[in-house]
């Protein structure tokens, strides 16, 4: 099993990630193998270090670490399961001992607990009442547009009873997430709670974004002129239009990164949007620009490709 | 399932004489492998926990720690011959609980 990770970086557990960050680098310029050539051990060391860092460098990490999420390797670590939940089990058999007789009187408490029955009154009050339990949840499935899972927004939905109701859309709400809505599941039994409607949101996919996280992607075309020379030009995000410069000699691949405007809504700050450019030439061929570039190769070869 | 070893990392705090202490207490039972091994199980590792916790966090006192061991013992033992007897209950057609239900509340109306 592998050492606590603060202890192998020699930080404080309150230690600030910078704090952190110097520490790795210290301790990786010291060990590292290729800077430790005779010493046989360096890469044993090393990969402890760098697994401790794997951990605590990223905040997000850290903070699970710290939480008991994951363990020492940085796998996740199951939920903590208290003592009750083995004695009822099948391991649990060899504890269960002592005296189990109970009289009669004691039956109507435990019952109640267990049903959730009502007490009745001294003079009682007609029949007992069936056995009480909450409803069935219902599971459903609603599609919905990218914009709108990303921006947020309100969906009516009908339900099978007949029954429509509205749901909020959160905004940033990512494919495959669930949505409780409470008491519109099934109805309960004798009086009991009726169970939840539990709506798995699909987020449509959208022709010009990609959606990685909390940041946006998209695919921006520039022409051969605003490539080449640079440009102010309009990008489309999930909040609209951004003007953004596009700097001389910015090749297909150049990706330009919109602070903030990716998806927000959710904790933490919002995501990015990253443009990537594409450099288009004219729709109809140009005699013009054929001409300039006979002439122009003859001075300016070159091969993108790795011959 | 933990190996002894194991034990040590999954259940913080925990040192080699707690740990003699529990088993020979009877607090904790191990199974035993056919090399004569002890094995323990993961709800012998929940159950050191809590009894670390009744010692030292809620410093309860050695002395309480079989006591309540004992009656935790038999309240789970208790839910879990109740458990069993609603599962079958709820098995019953309704006319059957029902009954049974009916025979209860005159118990519970007697028994005031």
């Amino acid at each position: 099993m592998a050492r606590d990770p603060y202890k192998v970086l020699g930080v404080d557990r309150n230690a600030s990630q910078e704090e952190i960050r110097k520490a790795y680098r210290a301790l990786a310029k010291k060990y590292h193998p290729d800077l430790n050539v005779e010493d046989k051990n360096a890469a044993e060391r090393f990969k402890e270090i760098a697994a401790a860092y794997d951990i605590l460098g990223d905040p997000e990490r850290r903070k699970r670490f710290d939480r008991g999420e994951l363990d020492a390797e940085g796998r996740e670590r199951p939920e903590r399961q208290f003592y009750r939940q083995y004695a009822e089990g099948a391991q649990g058999a060899k504890y269960r001992r002592g005296g189990t007789e109970f009289g009669e009187a004691d039956v109507g408490d435990i019952f109640s607990d267990l049903f959730g029955f009502a007490r009745r009154g001294a003079g009682g009050e007609g029949p007992f009442a069936r056995m009480r339990m909450r409803g069935m949840d219902r599971r459903y499935t609603l599609s919905v547009p990218f914009l709108e899972a990303a921006l947020g927004g309100k969906r009516r939905i009908s339900l099978p009873s007949g029954e429509t109701i509205d749901v909020t859309i959160p905004a940033g709400i990512a494919h495959g997430e669930t949505l409780r809505l409470k008491g519109k599941g099934e109805p309960g039994i004798g009086g009991g709670p009726t169970g939840d409607a539990l709506v798995t949101i699909e987020v449509e996919p959208h022709p010009l974004f990609e959606r990685k996280g909390k940041d946006i992607y998209s695919d921006v075309p520039v022409s051969l002129d605003e490539a080449v020379l640079g440009a102010r030009i309009e990008i489309e995000t999930i909040g609209g239009a951004v003007s953004v410069t596009v700097p001389p000699a910015s090749n297909t691949g150049t990706v330009l990164r919109l602070k903030g405007r990716g998806i927000a809504g959710q904790a933490g700050p919002p995501g990015d949007h990253f443009a990537r450019l594409k450099v288009v030439l004219p729709k109809e061929p140009d005699p013009e620009l054929r001409a300039f570039l006979e002439k122009w190769r003859m001075a300016h070869r070159y091969t993108p490709r790795r011959e | 399932m933990p190996s002894e070893q194991e034990l040590f990392e999954l259940v913080e705090g925990l040192t080699a004489v707690e740990l003699e202490t529990c088993v020979s207490a009877g607090w904790i039972v191990p199974a035993t492998t056919e090399s004569g091994a002890r094995q323990f199980q993961d709800i012998d590792v929940a159950r050191l926990r809590l009894i670390r916790e009744l010692r030292v966090d809620l410093a309860l006192g050695d002395e309480a720690v079989p006591v309540i061991l004992n009656l935790l013992d038999q309240i789970h033992a208790l839910r879990y011959r109740l458990k069993c007897l609603s599962e079958a209950l709820a098995d019953q057609p309704s006319d059957v609980r029902d009954a049974v239900f009916t025979a209860l509340e005159a118990h519970l109306a007697r028994g005031r």
